[in-house]
């Protein structure tokens, strides 16, 4: 799976992150740890990082499976 | 530009190039049918940063497919909540230089209070929930701005408040 970053949190990452989901799923902060241990990236754990899956915000209890697109935003801010 | 049941006109817009508020604001009066008021409001980019350095480019990062629909829903809920006959939300992606606009919200109402206050509301949801990554660019390098605690309280008093009709 191919996860995108937006914001600060693109930093550690250098880029989207590629990571293998398995079919069961896994949740969204079973999904952050993966990542932070894979990219040595301890920022993905920080609670205002959040979690996006298929275009909705969703919470770190959501499920997460191979199919879906998934991302990870730092807060946001216009004006 | 959507037509929501409080009989509105919306229009909500990402913008890649510069806007042009002058055409934009006529758009508006050529939309809203028989208001009495307009306000408009202008967010631009600033010389220098918060902490007085100079400033060569803000860089607004957009998501391909949740910044649009975060726009059209700030516009379609501050259309509801208020007495308005039509509003306009332009919001700025890209690179800009200092000088140039960010965000151009108008609002037009029969009467100056709603306007006002649509357009108050417009922008503090906007400073909060427009899905948007900020960065600054100058002599210092490079700096991510994110919402300040002052932007989050002021989203917030909306939650209390009364809508002004």
């Amino acid at each position: 799976m191919k996860i995108a970053f937006y914001g600060q949190i693109e930093r550690p990452f250098g880029g989207p992150a590629e990571i293998s989901v398995p079919e069961e799923g896994v949740s969204v902060t079973t999904l952050r740890r993966l990542l932070a241990a894979r990219y040595e990236a301890e920022a993905i754990l920080e609670r205002t990082v959040r979690a996006a899956v298929n275009d909705e915000i969703v919470l770190d209890t959501h499920m997460v499976y191979p199919v879906d697109t998934v991302e990870f935003m730092s807060p946001v801010s216009g004006g | 530009m959507n037509d929501i049941p409080t009989g509105a006109v919306v229009c909500a817009e990402l913008a890649f190039t510069s806007i042009e508020s002058a055409a934009r604001l006529q758009e508006l009066r050529q939309r809203a049918m028989g208001y009495g008021a307009l306000v408009s409001f202008e967010g631009v980019v600033r010389p220098v940063t918060k902490q007085g350095e100079p400033l060569d480019r803000l860089i607004l990062d957009h998501h391909p497919r949740m910044t649009v629909s975060s726009l059209e829903r700030i516009a379609r809920e501050g259309a509801a909540r208020f007495d308005i006959c039509a509003l306009s939300v332009v919001h700025r992606a890209g690179a800009m230089a200092p000088g140039e606009i960010i965000v151009l919200v108008a609002v037009a109402s029969d009467h100056r209070r709603a306007a006002f206050q649509c357009a108050d509301y417009l922008m503090d949801r906007l400073k909060t929930e427009a899905v948007f990554w900020k960065r600054e660019q100058g002599p210092f390098g490079e700096r991510w701005i994110e919402p300040t605690q002052r932007d989050t309280e002021d989203r917030e008093r909306w939650n209390e408040e009364k809508t002004g009709h």
